[in-house]
């Protein structure tokens, strides 16, 4: 116990050289900012985009129900963002793509929520997980134990390419065309960390799915999406992909639009980089509620929105990477631990026929199922996590998915397994049958944690979770099939506007006090990859919430032709029925009869919005330019600790790197395919900024760029301690003159 | 021993009467009265989940659990940050988790259906670097945990046992003689 080794120290060599370069990288820019050398705005979407969110209350106040107080907290003046306190717990977003995970990656994320978290993992509607009350400061070592089990948290927010989800039968699938596991898995990394997909003006999510028919990879409404299609040519089966683009939800749902019926596997990952590269240069910036690629398109139409993409797709610099996942497909497939079996006649446990009946499907492969943990509000202790990793273990092969439904689920279960598998996760408390039944809710982080959270989506899907498992075996199987979704704002982050019940939060005042509601949603889809979104019917106190769920049910109930869905109910029957309902929900008694009203699900507190904040869902629009000149100079900084360290060597080596940093940023404003090797950068920098005099200073001319070109051309093997020293100087001149060399030039993008 | 973090769990008397979500409104108070001399920031309901974390009151150095780790409930004071030194940790710990205890048990929210056992303590170092699940950080978290113990209830009046083996954090489970009342308890730390 009296070890003083650090995490970095205890796992050197066991990361991705890259990945824990990176993480060196940001703990400079941790300590930077502490010690007032990185700016506010440039550390917020940095550390947005290793996955630091922040939470509610970070600005330093909270309402406790009768009034705000500050919260003072040690750090002082200190902030991590604008308006935004350093010690102020925030919310870390780890990436799963496509929501696959192993039992060792289980363990690291049970370990973590355990020693940063308040011992909670959250599963997202994007296949994330997520840790919540998480300080700042151990962050660097909390992505280092990630890393060490193949997990990054980079870009898991900001301005960025998001988690990339996917169906989670894939590749188990009955009725999928193909598994599109690797794909997702190609792009994810293909992207990540990209140079086309640094300078957004907003977010960007990708999502696959197998089929066109089932509610689980949700393309429609996503930024970029494929759906799986094979087509013959010259009697050659051939895949491909329904290519989407702009798609999204949020305040103003769009449908994603169809660019490409057909799109070869082959073109998938250029045609990635082609759209990001349209909304890099053409997106807004400025306005952040219209940045998305959905405005984008709808913006230039989409026709003239897809030639662009394929003009660009013409200027692309050839990448190898385009194809060379194709060559083993199978690189992502799992192998079963055990061989198939049936499930036989022998005697079952308690309970475990109604979780048959909802939480297990027959996989492709015969002999095997998958099994949906269904999970309430998302979330799980980190005892429950071990234990799911003990039985992937022990039972699958070490293959588990987190679904976009805020649930786990097991894959390549050998059938005669289930009752086993059944009671054990019983003993942990994760056994309840329902899952995609209307007692499955899903919900946003709303007001417990999220800035921009106006009511209590947890505490409403809590509380109907609650209300609805009572009645559970007593309801009818078209009320049982329903999917009820809250999310806390119009953002719809709980998916709100593709359920069959959505609710999304608001406030109303009521006799001259705050009183949470939620308006209801009607008319939305989740099959069909979600082809249809809903509308808002009418808003009702939360606290009138479920009598509007029950009613909703009996109504459609009683009501419904055989076989009709909801959706197609409500197209029949018109909203204005479902007005009525929500107009004899909405009266809201005064204070004094009933307080109850002016407080939300789950907090006693009287109901104020005062604490809502400025949500980090945007990011800082950061240009590329931008993040590269503040890389170069943190990579001074790093050149100096090292001149310090007695370290002439690799000082001078990373003042060289620092303004080949600061080159390559500026250039690749003239050339987006500019590549990473030094003899490119050079000749390149040479070329439009040096030789254009572009890069002059107006009193010491070329002077600084010479510095460049001679640390380039006259490299030295083992620098003396003084010539090191010189170098690190010249960089930090070279660097500055690169920052004048922007504000003098401004955004160069030709 | 370098670990910054320290968890100790007082367990709860069992009781019928008592439920879990009648915490809630008591941790709210306890933020709006700062009953407590440090930075509290929120209240986070887990009840959904079995055997979880309960009620949290999360604060800026130290949470407080109404844990239902265990399927047992009890208070968990959890220390992430800004402590004492590893000499006074344990007592620090101790003494926040116990005054704790009182503020809960005298709440009248909670109509004196609250009440802890002071004969069986968990002390847990959620800290897989400084102080790994093995047996050479068992026997000097013992040592430590012992002399407390020795001063709260005397020389040979205690037992401590281990709790489960890695990737469990290292934890040992504290069970007294006798059951003194939490304020006397208290004032011994």
């Amino acid at each position: 116990m009296t070890q003083s080794l650090t995490w970095k120290e205890r796992l050197n060599g066991q990361m991705r050289e890259d990945w824990s370069r990176e993480i060196d990288v940001f703990e400079t820019q941790l300590e930077l900012r502490k010690k007032g050398k990185f700016e506010e705005k440039m550390f917020a979407e940095t550390r947005l985009r290793r996955g630091i969110y922040g939470q509610r209350y970070d600005n330093g106040q909270r309402n406790d129900g009768e009034k705000t107080q500050e919260l003072k907290f040690p750090c002082a003046d200190l902030t991590k963002g604008p308006s935004t306190v350093w010690d102020a717990p925030g919310m870390m977003r780890i990436k799963i793509p496509y929501g696959k995970m192993s039992a060792a990656q289980m363990d690291v994320l049970c370990d973590l929520a355990e020693e940063y978290s308040d011992q909670i993992l959250h599963v997202t509607t994007r296949q994330d997980i997520q840790l919540h009350f998480i300080h700042i400061e151990d962050t660097p070592d909390l992505m280092r134990r990630l890393a060490a089990v193949d997990i990054t948290t980079r870009e898991a927010c900001g301005n960025s390419v998001r988690n990339v989800t996917a169906c989670p039968y894939a590749g188990v699938c009955n009725e999928e065309t193909f598994d599109v596991t690797p794909y997702a898995d190609a792009i994810t990394f293909f992207l990540l960390g990209h140079d086309d997909t640094q300078d957004f003006g907003r977010k960007v999510k990708i999502a696959f799915s197998g089929c066109k028919a089932n509610p689980c990879g949700l393309v429609n409404f996503h930024d970029l999406g494929g759906i799986a299609v094979v087509r013959e040519e010259n009697g050659v089966k051939k895949r491909g992909f329904e290519f989407y683009v702009g798609g999204g939800l949020g305040s103003v749902p769009y449908p994603a639009a169809l660019i490409s019926e057909f799109l070869p596997e082959e073109e998938l990952l250029p045609m990635s980089q082609a759209v990001s590269r349209v909304f890099a240069r053409l997106g807004e910036r400025d306005n952040r509620a219209k940045a998305r690629i959905k405005f984008l398109v709808k913006k230039l139409g989409v026709e003239e929105f897809k030639r662009l993409v394929y003009e660009e797709r013409g200027k692309l610099r050839p990448d190898e990477r385009w194809t060379a996942f194709l060559k083993d497909l199978h690189s992502t497939d799992e192998s079963p631990l055990k061989p198939p079996s049936e499930l036989g006649l022998a005697a079952r446990p308690a309970g475990f026929d109604a979780w048959f009946k909802t939480n297990v499907k027959p996989q492709s492969q015969v002999g095997y199922s998958t099994a949906k943990v269904a999970l309430p509000l998302g979330d799980f202790s980190p005892a429950q996590g071990r234990a799911i990793a003990n039985l992937m273990r022990r039972y699958t092969g070490d293959t588990l998915r987190t679904t976009v439904d805020q649930n786990l689920m097991f894959r390549w279960v050998p059938n005669a397994d289930l009752p086993a598998l059944y009671s054990e996760l019983a003993a942990v408390g994760l056994a309840e049958a329902g899952a995609d039944t209307i007692t499955d809710i899903t919900a946003c982080p709303g007001t417990d944690t999220c800035k921009l959270g106006i009511s209590s989506s947890r505490g409403l899907a809590a509380e109907l979770r609650r209300q609805l498992k009572v009645m559970e075996n007593d309801l009818d199987p078209a009320a049982s099939a329903l999917h009820v979704k809250c999310s806390g704002c119009f953002n719809s982050c709980a998916q709100h506007h593709v359920a069959d019940l959505g609710f999304l939060g608001v406030s109303r005042n009521v006799n001259g006090r705050r009183v949470p509601h939620f308006q209801l949603v009607v008319g939305g889809e989740l099959t069909n990859n979600a082809a249809n979104y809903g509308l808002a019917i009418g808003a009702i106190p939360s606290k009138n919430v479920p009598q509007a769920v029950k009613q909703l049910t009996d109504f459609y109930v009683n009501g419904k032709q055989p076989g009709e869905s909801f959706k197609g109910f409500v197209d029949r029957v018109g909203k204005k029925p479902i007005r009525k309902i929500v107009d004899g929900l909405n009266q809201v008694p005064p204070y004094e009869v009933d307080p109850s009203f002016y407080s939300d699900w789950g907090d006693p507190r009287e109901y104020t919005i005062g604490d809502m904040g400025v949500g980090e869902c945007a990011g800082e629009v950061v240009p590329f330019v931008e993040m590269g000149l503040a890389a170069s100079e943190r990579e001074v900084f790093e050149a100096q600790i090292l001149l310090d360290e007695g370290k002439p060597q690799e000082a001078a080596s990373r003042a060289f790197s620092a303004m080949l940093v600061a080159a390559r940023s500026l250039t690749r404003q003239k050339n987006q395919n500019l590549g990473d090797g030094a003899d490119e950068i050079v000749k390149e920098f040479r070329l439009h900024f040096y030789e254009t005099k572009l890069f002059w200073d107006p009193y010491a001319h070329g002077k600084f760029a010479q510095y460049f070109f001679k640390a380039y051309e006259e490299p030295s093997k083992s620098p003396s301690t003084e010539l090191a020293h010189q170098l690190v100087e010249e960089a930090q001149l070279f660097v500055d003159a690169a920052y004048q060399c922007y504000t003098r030039t401004g955004n160069l993008t030709s | 021993m370098q670990s910054e973090k320290l968890q100790i769990k007082v367990f709860a008397r069992p009781s019928a009467e008592f439920q879990v979500e009648a915490v809630i409104p008591v941790f709210h108070r306890f933020i709006r009265e700062h009953a407590f001399d440090e930075l509290m920031i929120d209240v986070a309901d887990y009840k959904h989940v079995k055997h979880g974390p309960g009620i949290v009151l999360v604060g800026d150095a130290n949470d407080y659990y109404l844990d239902e780790g265990g399927g047992r409930p009890g208070l968990l004071f959890s220390r992430k940050r800004h402590g004492s030194g590893p000499e006074g940790r344990l007592r620090e710990g101790f003494a926040r988790a116990l005054r704790a205890c009182v503020l809960l048990e005298a709440a009248p929210e909670l109509g004196g259906t609250l009440r802890f056992k002071t004969d069986e303590v968990l002390v847990r170092l959620p800290d897989r670097l400084h102080a790994p699940n093995d047996d050479a950080s068992f026997t000097e978290l013992s040592n430590e945990v012992s002399a407390l113990a020795e001063r709260l209830y005397g020389a040979g009046a205690f037992s401590l046992t281990r709790g489960p083996a890695a990737p469990a954090a290292l934890e040992l489970v504290l069970q007294a003689k006798a059951t003194p009342d939490l304020s006397a308890l208290l004032a011994k730390v």
